[in-house]
């Protein structure tokens, strides 16, 4: 038998590597979201129209993570005095290392 | 109006909405996204059991990147509570509210946290700047450069002392100052005892102004 295959429809499905444990996103929906303006890490900032590359994250080295342009936002104010909004820890980028906690 | 605060308000709403409000917190209006009233209530035992005071939310293009104005309502036969960092005109000096801000916390953060700061009141008394502050304050308590003090209603504290010797040199100086320069600015409100350099400023325009005229 021969099969031919005239049409065929993809489906995939993306999200950030935030370092999350499958068990981490078991706990709830609360961690997937980016503290600031409340949108989930896959979807974008308000500021942007379309999730992706556009409109990355950024890490702290204090590990809490947000929409990058969130968080610049949020560091381009005096009245952030350059604090991680969760912790009030002076903001460190983090660098990010990709795939270093899930090598696939 | 699809701005930064009105997205994020949304999201607020909706989840007092479909979770409810924390106990003792109760939504009074939140029809736009510029003006929230809340009432709130401390529960259980404490100075000020079955009162109920309403805050009012003013929210700039900005929230939450920018604060929200919080004060208590004063209006329409409402009034702010007798507490050691509540002024008459309901203003409110609570660091969370100026310089402790931050875009992760929320509406129902910040009552959560103002009903705790009534729940844990010793004693039921103004500020000490009380009639000063109201007498000068602006519409708007973002405006104010608030001192914050962490210890509360210990009014032996001498950085309190301090704070209104200075207080009462300003007022004094800004009464002055007025009669000879009808157009100067209000002093500077609640300035750290610690805060040499505007005292100074002051003393040395005053001084400066009387000695033209």
């Amino acid at each position: 038998m021969k099969v031919k295959i005239k049409r065929w429809h993809a489906v995939a499905q993306w999200r950030w590597d935030t370092g999350a444990t499958e068990q981490d996103d078991a706990d709830g929906e609360e961690g997937d979201v980016c503290g600031i303006c409340r949108v989930p890490y896959e979807g974008c900032c308000p500021s942007c129209k379309m999730p992706g590359d556009d409109c990355p994250l950024i890490w702290g080295e204090c590990s809490h993570v947000f929409h990058m342009h969130c968080l610049l936002k949020w560091i381009g104010t005096a009245a952030s005095k350059q604090q991680c909004p969760m912790d009030r820890r002076a903001w460190v980028t983090a660098e990010r290392k990709v795939g270093a906690v899930n090598p696939t | 109006m699809a701005s930064i605060s009105a997205r994020r308000l949304a999201k607020e709403l909706t989840e007092i909405k479909t979770e409810g409000c924390p106990v003792g917190i109760n939504i009074v209006k939140a029809d736009d996204f510029a003006t929230w009233w809340f009432t709130i209530e401390v529960m259980g035992e404490s100075l000020y059991k079955g009162e109920v005071h309403t805050l009012q939310f003013r929210f700039d293009s900005q929230y939450p990147i920018s604060s929200p104005a919080v004060q208590f309502v004063v209006t329409e036969g409402r009034q702010s509570p007798v507490h050691p960092h509540v002024y008459s005109n309901g203003h409110i000096c609570a660091s969370i509210l100026g310089t402790e801000w931050s875009p992760v916390l929320s509406v129902v953060a910040v009552c959560v946290t103002l009903q705790s700061m009534l729940a844990s009141c010793k004693k039921k008394e103004r500020p000490i700047d009380n009639d000063r502050y109201v007498r000068h304050a602006p519409e708007n308590p973002k405006k104010t450069r608030f001192h914050y003090d962490g210890m509360i209603s210990s009014s032996t504290d001498a950085r309190i002392l301090a704070n209104d010797a200075i207080s009462l040199v300003q007022t004094i100086l800004y009464e002055l100052l007025k009669l000879t320069v009808p157009s100067c600015n209000p002093p500077v409100f609640s300035v750290p005892y610690t805060d040499h350099a505007v005292i100074n400023r002051c003393l040395y325009s005053a001084c400066r102004s009387l000695a033209l005229k």
